[in-house]
């Protein structure tokens, strides 16, 4: 009887140290169970692609539905579409590119629950109509241009089509480079393309050139190739060591007659100066005010050429592995004539260039094409707006560079 | 499931199947030997053959009656009739008819602790009387035979109810706090008020005690505290000392030597681990940087992090590097690779000579054994007139700390002294001298965590080594930083007089008492420049240059005077009434001064501290201070019993205290309580396996001293310049430092408690029962005014806070022939809840929400869900295509905390990388998404002991442990790489994801800590379930058998081996020990200690 007893307080103890609810409130319980398949599903034809629908199964444990097929490639592929796409009668629709051949395709869509348990595929066959980027080759034309081609492009058709182009020296296999650009859907224009090559800001200028031009989906399905024969009109790119900025400090950050802003303290001895943009060196940038304090846009400067230049393009370059900075400028030049009173550029004869988009994503150099102008100027100005503001308070340059035909 | 059902539920098995246990009752053992004639002589002894001093023999229903004397022989003349022997304690024998001169009477020790008298407040009651949650603890079983340094500490899980934490074992800095019955409020710590023979004391003032020297320990748990009134809401520790037992002296002596070993040590890295660690995570990251699967690749992509900035040619002459013929320079994957090869490198880096080292253990050379040693001398005894207790005592005790001193010393002494002048008159004193000095290093204890160490730990000339920051090897700071001192010194004094005036009133007395109290606390931290070195003795860097000395002396004095008059008398045999009324006056000072110089020591390494000799500058520190509170009470309390059956207590206490205004400066406090005791009733008589059942209640209001200052009702002005005027110019202006106000008054709590008491089965089962509910409905809280106001307002008596809790205890005793043995149990819980702040309308944060959350404990824990670990990229997509992406795919939802999807980032979701749970279901994964985990206050505390005696054998063990606590670990080390620059915790090491380990229980390893505070900040799988049980204390002894002993002169020889902290078990699963709370950022380990004793009694 006692020994009973003695094993009782020991019941009890393991009791409280196993069995101990603890009173954690809120946690859920989640739901894995297969949703329903999806139901009414059709697929018809689009240009390189298949259009899907379907209705979204109403189980309560689906979220997501997913399309398996085999794509142009032959490797088997997935596509995801959250629940959150659907309609409010939960109606889905999307549609698969990247198709070349018109040979039909077989879509397995699973509904899936937040773990991707599913009750099996609903298969449906589409057959993808021909795709439209080979037909944007048939409108390409190339024209020779100051230091370069311009592309001109028609894209008539509902998608993004990629240009891609090469180009080499016909007398020296050497000079050679690539590049590629998007055009949007329904638009049409002409891209300024510089041959560069090597690394030395240097670029193919009157001489023969061949370029060879292909269309792309965003699939990297590729069209046939293109040739041309083209010979790019002279420039030079203006030396930079005759250049200065008006008003410029090497020891303050504070804004000038020339600039609104630079850190002259935050970067180090030999960085975050207006100046750093014409080093020849994309490690060192010009920076707008952080330390103690961000200066705002709009972030402007002035470059004064020295001499009086007629301008093909400019080039700028963003501050390298970095994605913060403005997203576009505005242009203005004026001539020697223009620059009334040096002391106050403001009151100047500006002329007004327009504006050009930058993207701050790309850390290679970017055009302002000016060919259509040909702007006689001595000084330029770079006016980066509230409009242009990126992901933070600053504008960022590392390198900028001047093409003139004279 | 409620564990209150629980128990009830297992209240039932157990009085069901006691029924059977009824008649298992003990034989009284008696042996008389018959002569004739009505003088009758003998020998009362105890069970073990002791003679018992001064027990009544008496003539059953007469006055006719003697005591023994110190022999345990009487002799009683005119014994007619049945004999009655009795003394307190033992159970009362009746010998019908008894004759002769050499009777041989053995007293039964009474088992039934009903009779015990117990200690409260301004008075004592037996426990049968109690009608209030009352718990009292006899020193003897709580710090007999136990070694830890700390009293306070070696509290720990004995009274259900009392929780006692700690944060270290380090004796002199344990961090001990006491909590009775959970927190009362979201102000301050809810610390009890600790009484120490009747004058206010500190947990500080405790630890300074000799355990010895305790007689009870008396827990108020309820509002029978209210008698302490205004500071009695978290309850009252009374502490009372030992005094002389009436018999013939006792000199004893009690010693103990012992050794401190490692418990659980912080859960870091050695340098192979963390190397292993560091691979692993750096080699996961290369892998996703470079978007290779090409194991090759990936390594070659490995950035070599610390290995690429240090390192260089060899010293070694005969290391050449055969592809140039140099020496061999370790950079970079090679020096990566001899330290994972455990090679000692001798480097050359700029004009440093770096020492690589492996094979070096910081733990080790930080932490090893101690040897700690105790010992107590008690002379104590009285006779009719005089009694008196000496007790003089020392101990001494270390941490494991190795490099330097950390421990303390205790030395006490004290005097208890009683003495009757005449029958009527009474006084005791009480004197006291008790000392601690904890002295430890100023600099880097408990640090080593920050750097895992390769590197050599002293250099070829013995001097701390660090080239790495130039200030950061613990040893340096430990070895050269200086010391902190603390010394508490504490006198007390306190005189006691009783007049009975059973001349006049039966059962009236007067009892008037003075007490002082002295305290003086004295620290002082030296600190000195550290100078580091690198191998060759090159110096490398220093901290804390120039050094600096500081000093604070701090002194209390108290004065206690009361007056109390009792009065207790049965009338008509069954109506029982004790009164009291008392008027007590308590004045308490303060003064402080404080001392600095910051501008190092005159003579490096003079090797004496002292302020003088420390360099005076002008950035001296020279500070005072001084105040001063009084406190006049009137108390009572009135009880009256019928028949102990029924029985009603009313107490109260009108407090005025010098702190308030004289709008607040009075107010009363009182409790009612009552019990029934159910096995009184002629109905419940058949139940012959119940000995006692009581049921009890008690209602009453306390007050709460958290957040009302000294000086509460003056606002203190400032002065300063200020350029006014019309012609402007500086004019001397004044301000008030804060507003003050006449309506503020105590935090008052008002308190229900219901007990249960039960004794079953002849006494051998006894336990009880409590519910408690503690209401605070005038909680200081901040409340928002508008700016105009122009000055801070005070906080007002706005607030509400409630506990609610239950304790149980369970004690069995029994004898299975020679083998006497008892098991016992207390557990409880408190819970407590937040129910008013005015104008809150906080919402969770994830994380630990502090005081700020109505309708959850003070501090609630909240944290987000997850779902395991991705296992592929389709998993990965699959989620941020269902939480991430907005309607048109452009970019993240709103209020989405997902880390971008991206290719070539660590900090990305990507296979490996855990799931969080859209709780809500609202699509997205945003802050909302968090669930309540639990409190962070330890419940369900309990204890657990069994001990057992056998031919002078005894055994002993106490396991102690926290049923249920949530802990979101703090600091560094709660998951891999959160910082990735320090010592990382190698539980995690093996157990990450990897695509060979799809079922690894954490995810994916990586050195980038964003992406590793997804994975684990505030989310589900970094909750630590502290709970834990610990074997607090093991104790075996041996006494001697008295025959060969008596033969030595001695009366008591006994040897004894007991272990403290030596085993645990806990659910902790990121290796901290259950009881370091929250912090990581500490090495020190917990300790276990072994010792070996002797108690010998003269």
């Amino acid at each position: 009887m006692s020994k009973q007893l003695f094993v009782f307080p020991l019941l009890l103890l393991s009791l409280l140290l196993g069995a101990c609810s603890d009173e954690e409130e809120g946690r859920i319980t989640i739901d894995d169970s297969a949703p329903a398949q999806v139901t009414n599903v059709v697929a018809t034809s689009v240009a390189g692609g298949v259009t899907l629908s379907w209705d979204n199964p109403s189980s309560k444990s689906f979220m997501y539905t997913k399309v398996v097929y085999t794509n142009a490639k032959g490797a088997e592929s997935y596509e995801l579409y959250s629940k959150q796409h659907a309609d409010d009668a939960g109606k889905m629709q999307t549609t698969i590119n990247g198709f070349v051949k018109t040979e039909p395709v077989t879509f397995k869509l699973f509904a899936c629950s937040v773990r991707g348990n599913n009750s099996g595929a609903v298969e449906v066959q589409g057959t993808p109509g021909a795709p439209n980027f080979a037909k944007v080759l048939d409108k390409i034309t190339v024209d020779p241009s100051y230091g370069g081609i311009k592309v001109g492009y028609i894209n008539e058709f509902d998608e993004n089509v990629n240009v891609s182009v090469s180009y080499k020296s016909t007398s020296d296999a050497s000079k050679s480079g690539s590049c590629k650009f998007a055009v949007s859907p329904k638009s049409q224009g002409a891209q300024f393309v510089r041959l560069t090559y090597g690394n030395d800001n240097q670029f193919i200028t009157k001489e023969e050139c061949e370029i060879t031009i292909h269309t792309e989906d965003n699939y990297d399905n590729a069209s046939d190739d293109r040739t041309y024969q083209v010979t790019p009109q002279e420039v030079q790119i203006l030396d930079r060591s005759n250049w200065s900025v008006p008003g410029y400090d090497n020891s303050s950050s504070a804004a000038t007659i020339g600039y609104d802003s630079q850190e002259a303290v935050g970067e180090g001895a030999n960085n975050g100066r207006v100046t750093c943009m014409f080093d020849g060196n994309t490690n060192t940038f010009w920076h707008t005010k952080w330390k103690n304090g961000n200066d705002q846009y709009p972030h402007w400067f002035i470059v004064d050429l020295g001499s009086e230049h007629t301008l093909a393009s400019i080039e700028i370059t963003g501050r390298i592995n970095n994605k913060n900075e403005q997203t576009g400028e505005q242009i203005f030049v004026c001539t020697n004539a223009g620059a009334t009173d040096p002391s106050n550029p403001s009151n100047w004869d500006w002329k007004d260039m327009g504006e050009y988009s930058f993207d701050p994503n790309n850390d290679a150099p970017q055009n302002v094409d000016l060919t259509d102008k040909l702007p006689k100027a001595r000084y330029i100005k770079v006016y980066i707006g509230e409009k242009f503001r990126g992901a933070s308070d600053f504008a960022m340059i590392s390198e900028f560079n001047v093409y003139a035909i004279d | 499931m409620d564990k209150r059902y629980l128990i009830a539920a297992a209240l039932c098995l157990a009085s069901s199947s006691a029924i059977q246990a009824a008649s298992a009752a003990t034989n009284t053992s008696l042996s008389v030997q018959q002569q004739k004639g009505n003088i009758i002589q003998g020998v009362v002894v105890d069970q073990n053959g002791e003679p018992i001093i001064g027990a009544s023999v008496r003539v059953k229903g007469t006055s006719n009656g003697t005591v023994t004397d110190l022999d345990g022989k009487f002799t009683l003349t005119h014994a007619n009739g049945a004999v009655e022997v009795s003394y307190i304690g033992y159970k009362s024998q009746v010998i019908k008819n008894a004759k002769g001169n050499n009777l041989h009477i053995t007293l039964q020790e009474d088992a039934n602790s009903l009779e015990d008298v117990v200690v409260v407040g301004y008075g004592q009651q037996k426990k049968a009387s109690l009608t209030s949650a009352i718990t009292q603890i006899k020193g003897d079983e709580v710090f007999k035979d136990r070694t830890v340094s700390s009293t306070a500490v070696a509290l720990q899980g004995e009274i259900p109810g009392l929780t006692v934490t700690r944060s270290s074992t380090r004796p002199g800095s344990e961090g001990a706090a006491f909590q009775i019955r959970g927190d009362i409020s979201v102000n301050g710590n809810s610390s009890p008020l600790i009484i120490i023979d009747g004058v206010t004391g500190s947990l500080d003032e405790l630890n300074s005690m000799d355990g010895n020297d305790i007689d009870n320990i008396s827990v108020l748990k309820d509002a029978s505290a209210a008698i302490y009134g205004s500071r009695a809401a978290s309850g009252v520790i009374l502490v009372t000392t030992k005094r002389g037992k009436e018999g013939k002296a006792h000199i004893s002596y009690n010693g103990s030597i012992s050794r401190t070993i490692n418990g659980i040590q912080a859960p870091m890295t050695s340098t192979s681990e963390w190397l292993d660690m560091f691979y692993e995570a750096q080699y996961n990251d290369a892998s996703v940087t470079s978007g290779s699967s090409d194991p090759t690749t990936i390594h070659n992509n490995i950035n070599w992090w610390i290995f690429n900035s240090f390192g260089g040619p060899t010293l070694d002459t005969t290391d050449i590097d055969p592809a140039t013929g140099n020496p061999t320079v370790y950079k970079g994957e090679k020096l990566f690779n001899a330290l994972r090869e455990g090679k000692v490198l001798t480097l050359q880096n700029g004009n440093k000579i770096e020492r690589w080292d492996p094979t070096q253990n910081m733990m080790d050379a930080l932490y090893g054994q101690a040897t700690s040693q105790k010992h107590h001398v008690n002379i104590s005894g009285a006779d009719k007139r005089f009694g008196y207790n000496l007790s003089l005592g020392y101990e001494s005790a270390k941490s494991q700390l190795k490099p330097a001193y950390d421990g303390q010393r205790k030395w006490s002494g004290r005097l208890n002294a009683d003495y009757k002048a005449t029958d009527d008159l009474k006084f005791s004193t009480n004197i006291s001298y008790e000392k601690r000095d904890v002295q430890s290093p100023s600099t880097d204890v408990g640090q080593g965590w920050m750097d895992q160490w390769f590197w050599t730990l002293y250099n070829e000339n013995g001097d701390p080594y660090d080239t790495f920051s130039g200030s950061r090897n613990p040893l340096g700071g430990l070895t050269k930083g200086g010391t902190y001192k603390y010394q508490l010194t504490t006198l007390r004094g306190n005189v006691s007089g009783t007049y009975d005036f059973k001349k006049f009133v039966k059962g009236l007395t007067l009892t008037g008492n003075a007490a002082y109290k002295m305290v003086e606390q004295n620290s002082q931290t030296s600190k000195y420049k550290v100078q580091y070195y690198d191998w060759v003795g090159t110096e490398t860097g220093n901290k804390q240059a120039p050094g600096s000395m500081y000093q604070e002396n701090k002194r209390w004095e108290n004065i206690n005077l009361s007056a109390l008059l009792n009065y207790q008398n049965t009338f008509a045999k069954y109506h029982n009434v004790a009164a009291m009324v008392g008027v007590t006056a308590e004045q308490e000072t303060n003064k402080n001064i404080a001392l600095g110089r910051y501008k190092g020591p005159m003579y490096e390494n003079a090797g004496i501290e002292d302020m003088n000799l420390f360099v005076g500058g002008d950035n001296n520190a020279a500070n005072g201070g001084k105040s001063s509170w009084g406190l006049l009470s009137y108390l009572t309390r009135v009880s009256y019993n019928f028949d102990n059956r029924y029985s009603v207590e009313f107490l109260g206490r009108r407090d005025g205290s010098s702190k308030l205004s004289t709008a607040q400066r009075w107010k009363n406090f009182y409790s009612i309580s009552g019990y029934w005791r159910i096995s009184g009733e002629k109905w419940m008589k058949s139940l012959t396996w119940l000995n006692d059942l009581k049921l009890r209640y008690n209602y009453g209001k306390t007050g709460s001293v958290e957040g009302i200052g000294n000086y509460e009702r003056y606002a203190t002005v400032s002065t300063g310049s200020t350029i006014l005027g019309t012609s402007s110019s500086a004019h001397t202006t004044m301000w008030l430092g804060g507003m003050t106000s006449d309506q503020r008054t105590w935090e008052t709590i008002d308190s229900h408690n219901f007990g249960l008491d039960f004794t079953l089965l002849n006494n051998r089962l006894s336990g009880s029962f409590d519910y408690f509910i503690k209401t605070n409905n005038g909680m200081f809280i901040s409340v928002e005014y508008p700016q105009v106001l122009g000055a801070s307002a005070p906080k007002v008596n706005d607030g509400k806070f409630r506990a609610r809790g239950w304790e149980f205890a369970l004690n069995w005793r029994d004898k299975i022939g020679q083998v006497k043995y008892n098991v016992g149990i207390n557990l409880s819980d408190a819970w407590s809840e937040v129910l008013k702040l005015t104008n809150n309308e906080n919402v969770p944060n994830a994380g630990k929400n502090s005081n700020r959350l109505i309708g959850k404990p003070r501090n609630a824990i909240y944290v987000y869900q997850t779902d395991g670990l991705f296992q592929n990229q389709e998993e990965v997509n699959a989620y941020y295509e269902m939480y991430y992406w907005n309607a048109d795919h452009t970019g993240p939802k709103e209020g989405n905390i997902l880390p971008a999807p991206g290719k070539q980032i660590t900090n990305t979701l990507r296979p490996g990388a855990r799931k969080v749970v859209d709780l809500n279901g609202d699509g997205k994964i945003t802050r909302d998404d968090i669930y309540y985990a639990g409190d962070a206050a330890p419940r369900l505390s309990f204890g657990f002991k069994a001990g057992l005696e056998w031919k002078g054998i005894d055994f002993n063990a106490f396991f102690q442990g926290i049923g249920k606590q949530k802990v979101l670990r703090s600091g560094y080390f709660y998951a891999p790489w959160v910082v990735n620059y320090v010592r990382q915790n190698n539980t995690f090491m093996g157990k990450m994801w990897s695509e060979e380990n799809p079922n690894a229980e954490y995810a994916i390893s990586s050195r980038d800590v964003n992406f590793n505070k997804w994975n684990y900040e505030n989310k589900d799988v970094s909750v630590q379930n502290n709970k834990y049980i610990r074997l607090k204390s093991l104790v075996v002894g041996y006494t001697l058998p008295r025959t060969w002993t008596t033969k030595a002169g001695l009366e008591k020889v006994r040897f004894y081996f007991s272990g403290d902290d030596l085993w645990e078990w806990t659910k902790v699963k990121d290796g901290y020990d259950p009881e370091y709370g929250e912090a990581s950022n500490n090495t020190f380990p917990f300790s276990r200690q072994l010792t070996f004793g002797l108690d010998l009694t003269f």
